[in-house]
């Protein structure tokens, strides 16, 4: 387990409500691991994907970690990742959905990028995976 | 044993007759009338091989009996025996039907002109008859092909009808508002936009393929297609069958199956996530809930039964997300 004290997590939703409890979550949980985190909120693919653009142009810390849900307005989920993967940056990302549907776990599989498909709510097992694996 | 009809009113000439046969060493039995009433009663009542007749009786002559016999037993062998049978009478004679004339005076003659004509009447009676069988086939083969409910063409290598059904006539009329003949070629009876298909298909079936499709040729009009090669004996295809059936109705009722499908695909993409969404906002608030902070039991019990009840709902969700999944609905 290597081991980072401050941790910046990018969180990808267009619910407030679950950026609200995801956040809480990721606190709640890093404590266990005593590791400090930021959260930075994108409720749609096209600002996260202006942000990133933004803190590489600036030459701004980039986030360890993003949390992407699929279905969001203006730019979803897969578009993002389109975008996204061209940057080719250093970063874990998860996609974090409601979506239980095939559909999206199969397409999920096609990206090597993603490191894992975790469904909502987080679940204590996949607070795990994400503060064990930074 | 032959059966010989003897127009003859002279017993002796009936006599020398039926010595001929005797010398021919040829079996028969002759039965002699001398009259026109005698000789219709003859013909109606038995079976004859063949009519032997004088050509002058008191009560009859040759040309009328010979005229009697075409009419009551047609193909019945016919052979005039006379005592003066001019050249012009024996043209006449055998213009009428007759197989053969005899002179009285030339007797010898009758006994193989009589095997000749009885044989010959054979052989033209099993032509008729298989001549008959041939056009009864043909008749049988048309009433089946133009009572198929499908359209049958028949296609040579480069395209032309060599034979249509009532059907594909039918049909080929309804769609190009022309008659299609033998010998046309099918290409001036499709649309322009079909023409390349119906290229493609045909070629493919002159090379031993047999193709099936559904062809929508022109709007909400569907048809199901057979091309399949047709062989020579020696096995060289000379052309194709097509065979062909409106299936506009099966067709719709697809595409209305396909619109209650697309429904479903919906009703499982908003169950798995629109209506999952909240649920799981539900679920991770529970889980943030701290019970020690409800020191009040009732509390407590309700935080763990609402718990209890969205993952209920959560587990129905999946169910269902589930059933969708396996049902298989959706070909894609």
């Amino acid at each position: 387990m290597m081991s980072k004290n401050n941790v910046k997590i990018m969180l990808i939703d267009d619910d407030p409500i679950n950026n609200l409890l995801n956040t809480k979550l990721l606190k709640k949980h890093s404590l266990l691991f005593d590791i400090q985190i930021e959260i930075i909120e994108y409720q749609d693919g096209q600002s996260a994907i202006e942000a990133i653009q933004s803190l590489i142009k600036n030459s701004n810390v980039l986030p360890d970690i993003i949390l992407l849900d699929i279905n969001m307005p203006i730019m979803n989920g897969w578009d993002f990742l389109d975008r996204y993967i061209k940057f080719n940056l250093p970063i874990t990302l998860y996609m974090l959905t409601s979506s239980i549907a095939q559909d999206d776990i199969n397409k999920a599989k096609q990206y090597k990028q993603i490191k894992k498909f975790m469904i909502k709510p987080l679940s204590d097992e996949n607070l795990n995976t994400i503060f064990e694996n930074l | 044993m032959i059966k010989i009809l003897l127009i003859e009113d002279s017993e002796d000439d009936a006599m020398l007759i039926q010595r001929e046969f005797i010398k021919s060493q040829i079996v028969q039995v002759c039965t002699r009338i001398e009259t026109k009433e005698r000789l219709i009663e003859m013909l109606h009542r038995e079976n004859w091989d063949i009519v032997i007749s004088d050509y002058t009786l008191p009560q009859l002559d040759g040309l009328t009996a010979l005229h009697l016999v075409n009419q009551i037993s047609p193909g019945l062998p016919f052979i005039l025996v006379s005592g003066k049978v001019g050249e012009e009478l024996a043209v006449e004679v055998m213009k009428a039907g007759a197989d053969d004339y005899i002179m009285k005076d030339n007797l010898k003659r009758l006994a193989p002109a009589v095997l000749r004509a009885i044989n010959e009447a054979e052989i033209r009676k099993r032509h008729q008859l298989a001549e008959i069988k041939i056009r009864e086939n043909e008749a049988r083969l048309k009433a089946l092909f133009d009572n198929s409910l499908q359209g049958i063409l028949l296609l040579d290598k480069n395209l032309k009808i060599m034979w249509l059904n009532k059907v594909a006539k039918e049909i080929v009329r309804e769609f190009s508002g022309n008659i299609a003949n033998l010998g046309d070629s099918m290409i001036n009876f499709i649309y322009p936009q079909n023409k390349q298909a119906l290229t493609e298909f045909h070629q493919a079936a002159l090379q031993g393929n047999r193709i099936e499709h559904d062809w929508e040729i022109t709007e909400n009009r569907w048809f199901n297609l057979q091309y399949l090669p047709l062989y020579y004996e020696n096995g060289d295809v000379f052309g194709v069958c097509v065979s062909f059936m409106e299936i506009s109705e099966r067709k719709k009722n697809e595409l209305k199956l396909q619109e209650k499908n697309e429904t479903l695909k919906k009703y499982a993409f908003i169950t798995s996530h629109n209506l999952r969404k909240p649920l799981a906002n539900i679920l991770g608030l529970i889980s943030l809930l701290d019970l020690k902070k409800f020191p009040d039991p009732d509390d407590a019990d309700i935080i763990c039964n609402l718990k209890i009840s969205a993952q209920e709902l959560d587990d129905v969700i999946h169910e269902t997300n589930h059933l969708l999944k396996k049902k298989d609905f959706d070909d894609e």
